[in-house]
């Protein structure tokens, strides 16, 4: 079956704040729903109709809070939901990271083209990472990390842990925090709202008990005496917040993420209209992981794909925003 | 993201290699937890895969029951294990390796993954090796908790969850030569495990390896059940399990690519689940003790169950049996124990499979892989269900034998059914047909789902639900027809909606009746698709980067309007939401195949095998190449001919001869001439006959005694050196040299042929007589001497002396005792006077002729004896004409080796009408041994097909890539297609 792409058109493509109105001055905050499974946006712009009472001119210069801020959160890695613009991913991952820290009773082996740490023998299988210095002391905010078992593994074939320890800039230990304490592959894989202290140095640990062998077929070096176990870590996403091109805190950027704009200018008069269309590309879908808590969208245990804009208040008179995307469903077979 | 390539025509299993004999196979390794266990190891080489079929070891991996006290052991012919349907992997005859194991501990832990052993196998010679091939044994029994739980079966069909593969081979350069495990990362070792295996073949293929040294690593043995004991009081039952391997097939294959093109692709069973619930029941019985297994078990006991002394057999009907390895079953009345099976014989079974009882709405789950080398595309599947429909069986009848003959025109007519016997009548005879227990009761309206399989890593196939989103439905069809019974099996099959390329499939059978019964499947074959295409997956999102393909062929660049002799041909098409969107490629001949350019032809040169060649060289052809050279040929050759020859020359010659060669016209030779001049110069020596004959030998002292008047020295030289050649008579004695006669001596070799031994020189004898003795008839003299007057001139010296000569002849004839007989001492006045004579200057002989020869001596002679003479001739020919038939016969190896040559010519080749199309090959392009040509392409793509289980995939997931073969693949091209993908992982369950 083809079902054709339709255009995002009408009220359904606005932000609307509380009110279900339009202007989204009122209100300061407006997200898109969460959408129905078979359904999805690709989003490639917001239009926005700006207008003021004041002089809009004003505004080009740098605003100590953003006028506009918009947020795209998706569902980055499974079941961890955060905005891409706002966070850096620290990726350990491949044959260096694995092969530069120690590793016992494993082996890092090319596991459907993907370096993985696959189990060797019957011990515990231990990884511990290099200890991996920044430029400057970061923040962690969320960590997911990625197992070669899905999570549709039956909880029976292995245990594992995972720990960030992070270091002050002389070295000395600050925290160790569990990612992950014994648990089965069912469980997700991620661990949010850290909350932890700035970090010149990182480090990980990863530790596995396997019980059962998975599927694999590789070819590999050697091994002397021992059985291969299961695929286990191919790795671990730490995400650093940073700032977003899209907190925009004066018209000039604005215009600058903007492949069209129109000043409304009027020879001797104050700029109170602008049109500008802000380049945004986002695809919003439904995740069978996404849980609205309360039937609240902005309940702040919601988690679901979505844009969100915040007006800054008193600046503007009106502020409208329209999507620019199409939508496309498919059915289920039933 | 992942590089990974799709070989659906493709094989690379070559021949077997054999083993040879038993002790080239040694076990090297095997873990402490094997040997806490008591694990008993063996590994018989078996000559050929018929030898297969029984083996007192299998006895010990088939379970046994206690159901309340009476014990159920497998049945006569449990314990086999029939040789699989063709086609087979290897040749009938290729020797097969057993290795079986088992504990002599029971299993009563989790230490399947602390079990391991390792064996080193020698083979006779090196072989590029391609990987092994092995089978289980299709008949264990499985726990169905283990499949519910971990999606795994406990028995495995007696494989091991982990085989892996290294090749011991080495590499070399100019100085050394070095073992592949000497370098830190070269992959030699190749490790397939799997969470559950199928009944039927694994091919476990490494890099081709060229080696005669290889080890075998097996781990994570599966658990065998020996025993189940069902306990009515505690309504419980409790299993005893030993850990345990068993695989009856296991070959080392050669590597060799090859087309693999054929219908039915090797495939073999998972595990069967059911949903069927079983009623609750205050008892266990013999009846309701496996119900809630998937596979019938047919039960027999030789006296009422329940008595303290009674015992049977059970025989189970298999899902692993669909696939054509189908047991013999034989009940005697006697009980058997895997001994020699005693008692009369009450009744045979043929294993098929056959379900447990299943209620409307419930259904049967077999899970199934394909078991070759490489995915092959499957079209659909051919199930042979048996039962007797209920529904408009007659003129469903009429139906099949008409659509039979369509099918197959030639075919006799078959007599129609007799449908009007009661059904029980026919049920009771199909069961009879089918070698069946009589009390199935066949399920007579089947619905027949089937889904691809693509489970996400870590997850058994067996495990994913089939309305989960990595599961695709394929097929959906009901059967409960008879012209759909056979239909199914023998001609149009169950046909995907479109081709598959998954390794995993589930097969549900839909009990859509509205009673209960049991589905009876007898075979069920997967299907490959004529044509090579790609299709989404559910867990990967692929992107088609390349078809590539290879035609190989002898006779691929013969024709250009042709692909082989059968005419290959194909085209590349894409289609979208089940239109075909373009024809990316289409090739019908050679032609169309280069047209595009995406096609590179290594083909071995043509050229006609008949020609006419015509040779020009003179000073004009030279100065028309501006050759100022002289032409010139130095050749030196040696030539040996070892052989016999025949010839005939001259007048006479063999009249066929003369017949087929007989010249015309100007030319022609007329009768046979053979002429020539000469001049020829002699030099004679005369040989002194042997001294060893006393007489010379006296003779020679003499004369020789005499010369040293005036050859002293050399008489006294040869007194003491004895070298005579120096003497006046040189004094050569034969038997002083061997034997070897003067005249042989130096010239051994060339009296071949002739006896030497007399070849001595003698001396002559002359006898001299007088022409007027008595036997001179007078008459005769008389008118002779008439002649000699009319002739004589004055001053005719000579003729006076032969006047004189003959008067003394006459006067003597006439009157004997006359005084003219004087005239015979005439000779005599011819004589020498000899004497010695002394000077001042020394002794010397002197030898004074007589003062003139007076008289004419008038002899005869007549010589006895033999003279030696060397003859030295040198011959110059002043012209030789030589003109002859010839009737010639040679035979011989010939030898000729020349040095140097050079000839400037110019060489004009004309085509001979009628003979272009005689064409002889060059032998530039070789494949696997064989001189043929090769087409080689490969065609840019980039398309993705999405994971369809992905929650970002929107697009149709009817879209897919066809290569279209237009008339199937023919004997005379091996043609492969395959596609290089690069696949991503869908990440959503992660």
């Amino acid at each position: 079956m083809i079902i054709d792409r339709i255009q995002l058109a009408g009220k359904d493509a606005y932000f609307k704040n509380g009110a279900d109105k339009t202007n989204l001055v009122v209100g300061a905050t407006s997200r898109t729903a969460s959408l129905a499974k078979g359904k999805q946006w690709e989003i490639s712009a917001i239009e926005l109709l700006i207008e003021s009472t004041g002089d809009l001119t004003d505004l080009f210069n740098f605003q100590e809070s953003p006028l506009l801020s918009i947020t795209v959160m998706k569902e980055m890695f499974p079941m961890l939901f955060a905005d891409p613009f706002r966070h850096r991913v620290h990726t350990v991952a491949g044959f260096d990271d694995f092969k530069r820290g120690t590793i016992e009773n494993g082996k890092v082996l090319d596991v459907e083209g993907i370096p993985t740490i696959v189990s060797v023998g019957t011990e515990d299988c231990k990884w511990k990472s290099p200890l991996y210095q920044m430029p400057e002391p970061i923040s962690l905010a969320h960590a997911s990390w990625e197992l070669a078992a899905s999570r549709k593994t039956p909880r029976e074939n292995f245990k594992y842990s995972l720990s960030l320890e992070i270091f002050d800039a002389n070295q000395n230990s600050i925290q160790i925090v569990s990612l992950a304490n014994n648990l089965d592959p069912t469980k997700p894989r991620k661990a949010e709202n850290l909350a932890l202290p700035s970090a010149a140095f990182y480090q990980i640990e990863f530790t596995a008990k396997v019980l059962k062998d998975a599927s694999i077929h590789e070819k590999h070096t050697m091994l002397v005496g021992e059985s291969i176990g299961t695929p286990l870590l191919r790795a671990v996403n730490l995400l650093e917040p940073v700032n977003s091109i899209y907190d925009i805190h004066s018209l000039q950027e604005l215009l600058s993420l903007s492949s069209e704009y129109h000043l409304f200018e009027f020879q001797g008069q104050p700029l109170k209209k602008m049109i500008a269309t802000l380049d945004l590309s986002a695809t919003l879908v439904h995740s069978e992981n996404q849980h609205i808590e309360n039937d609240d969208l902005y309940d702040p245990k919601s988690r679901f794909e979505f844009v969100e804009i915040v007006v800054k208040s008193d600046v503007f008179s009106n502020v409208e925003a329209k999507l620019v995307g199409e939508e496309l469903v498919k059915p289920k077979y039933q | 993201m992942y590089q990974n390539s799709l070989f659906p025509l493709r094989t690379i299993v070559g021949d077997a290699i054999p083993i040879q004999k038993e002790t080239s196979v040694r076990q090297i390794f095997h873990s402490q937890e094997s040997k806490n266990l008591g694990i008993k190891y063996h590994s018989p080489l078996k000559s050929s895969i018929a030898d297969t079929l029984t083996d007192p070891r299998y006895y010990e991996y088939l379970p046994a029951f206690d159901i309340n006290g009476t014990n159920f052991f497998p049945g006569e012919g449990m314990d086999t294990l029939p040789v699989p349907p063709r086609p087979h992997p290897f040749a009938d005859d290729a020797q097969v390796l057993s290795f079986f194991a088992l504990s002599k501990e029971e299993a009563t832990k989790d230490v399947s993954r602390q079990l391991s052993t390792r064996y080193s196998i020698k083979l006779p010679d090196k072989f590029l090796i391609g990987g092994i091939c092995f089978g289980g044994f299709p008949y264990l029994y499985n726990s169905s908790e283990r499949v519910e739980i971990l999606g795994e079966n406990s028995a495995n069909f007696g494989l091991p969850r982990e085989v892996r593969l290294t090749c011991l081979g080495g590499t070399a350069d100019e100085k050394d030569s070095s073992p592949f495990f000497e370098y830190l990362d070269e992959e030699i070792s190749v490790t397939k495990q799997e969470i559950i295996s199928a009944s039927g073949f694994h091919f476990l293929c490494i890099d081709p390896t060229l080696t005669n040294v290889l080890t075998v690593h097996f781990s994570d043995y599966p658990t065998i059940l020996k025993n189940i004991k069902f306990n009515n009081r505690t309504q419980k039952h409790t299993k005893t399990e030993h850990y345990g391997y068993i695989i009856p097939y296991f070959y080392i294959f050669e590597y060799k690519e090859k087309t693999r093109y054929r219908p039915q692709v090797l495939a073999g069973l998972l595990g069967a689940k059911n949903n069927h619930q079983t009623e609750s029941s205050p008892e266990i019985t013999v009846k309701n003790a496996f119900a809630d297994l998937t596979d019938f078990k047919h039960i027999v006991t030789n006296t009422v169950i329940g008595s303290t002394d009674a015992d049977g057999n059970y025989f189970d009907f298999t899902a692993a049996s669909v696939f054509g390895q189908q047991r013999d079953f034989t009940v005697r009345d006697k009980i058997y124990n895997g001994k020699k099976a005693k008692g009369e014989i009450k009744t045979k079974f043929e294993e098929c499979f056959i379900s447990q009882i299943i209620k409307p709405g419930e259904n049967v789950v077999l899970y199934i892989e394909q078991c070759e080398e490489y995915e092959r595309c499957v079209a659909g599947l051919k199930m042979f269900l048996k039962f007797i429909p209920k529904t408009a069986l007659q003129e469903d009848v009429e139906k099949t034998v008409e659509l039979m003959r369509e099918f197959h025109p030639d075919s006799p007519d078959a007599p129609l059914q007799d449908v009007s016997t009661p059904r029980e009548e026919l049920e009771k005879n199909l069961r009879k047909s089918l070698k069946i227990p009589p009390k199935i009761d066949f399920c007579e309206r089947v619905g027949v789902r089937v889904f691809e399989i693509d489970p996400t890593e870590g997850v058994s196939p067996i495990s994913v639900p089939l309305d989960d989103k990595y599961a695709t439905l394929l097929a959906e069809t009901e059967i409960d027809r008879h012209s759909e019974t056979s239909f199914e099996h023998f001609l149009e099959g169950i046909k995907f909606v479109r081709p598959s390329n998954a390794k995993f499939f589930a097969v549900e059978l839909t009990n859509r009746d509205d009673k209960e019964g049991q589905f009876v499947v007898k075979t069920l074959n997967l299907v490959q698709s004529a044509h090579v295409s790609v299709h989404p997956r559910a867990a990967k999102t692929q992107q088609v980067r390349t078809l590539n393909f290879r035609i190989i062929g002898a006779n691929l660049a013969e024709d250009y309007a042709l692909l082989g002799d059968e005419g290959f041909n194909f085209s590349i098409e894409r289609f979208v939401a089940g239109e075909r969107k373009s024809v990316l490629f289409r090739a019908n001949s050679l032609l169309d195949l280069l047209h595009t350019g995406a096609a590179k032809i290594f083909s071995n040169v043509r050229r006609r095998a008949i020609e006419f060649e015509k040779t020009e060289y003179n000073p004009q052809i030279k100065k028309l190449m501006n050759e100022s050279g002289e032409d010139f040929e130095k050749r030196y050759s040696e030539a040996r001919f070892n052989g016999w020859r025949r010839s005939e020359t001259g007048r006479g010659v063999n009249a066929e001869v003369v017949k087929d060669y007989n010249w015309s016209g100007d030319k022609a030779p007329g009768r046979f001439e053979n002429y020539s001049t000469q001049e020829i110069r002699t030099h004679i020596k005369s040989l002194f006959p042997d001294v060893s004959l006393p007489e010379w030998n006296s003779a020679s002292i003499f004369t020789n005694g005499m010369s040293i008047i005036y050859a002293g020295g050399e008489v006294l030289d040869a007194t003491f050196t004895g070298d005579t050649s120096g003497l006046l008579l040189p004094m050569y004695k034969s038997t002083e040299h061997n034997n070897v006669h003067q005249l042989v001596k130096g010239f051994d070799k060339y009296w071949k042929g002739i006896n030497r031994r007399g070849l001595m020189v003698t001396g002559s004898l002359s006898v001299n007589q007088s022409p007027y003795g008595y036997t001179v008839t007078t008459g005769q003299l008389l008118h002779d001497f008439v002649q000699l007057f009319d002739g004589l001139s004055p001053d005719d010296v000579p003729g006076m002396i032969n006047l004189l000569f003959t008067l003394g002849t006459v006067v003597s004839s006439l009157m004997p005792n006359s005084p003219a007989g004087l005239a015979l001492l005439l000779p005599t006045l011819n004589g020498l006077n000899l004497g010695l004579s002394l000077t001042l200057g020394g002794a010397g002989l002197m030898a004074n002729p007589a003062p003139g020869t007076f008289l004419p001596a008038v002899s005869q002679n007549a010589a006895i004896g033999s003279q030696g003479t060397i003859v030295k001739q040198a011959m110059k020919s002043g012209y030789i004409k030589s003109q002859f038939l010839n009737n010639s016969y040679d035979e011989g190896n010939g030898y000729t080796r020349f040095e140097e040559g050079e000839m400037k010519r110019i060489i004009t080749r004309r085509e001979v009408p009628n003979t272009d199309k005689e064409r002889i090959k060059g032998s530039e392009v070789m494949w696997q041994g064989e001189l043929v040509d090769i087409i080689t392409g490969a065609i840019p793509l980039n398309f993705t097909l999405p994971a369809t289980a992905s929650k970002m995939h929107f697009r149709t997931a009817d879209d897919s890539l066809r290569v279209r073969f237009g008339s199937g693949v023919g004997k005379s091209v091996a043609v492969d297609f395959w596609f290089d993908i690069t696949e991503e992982i869908v990440r959503d369950d992660y």
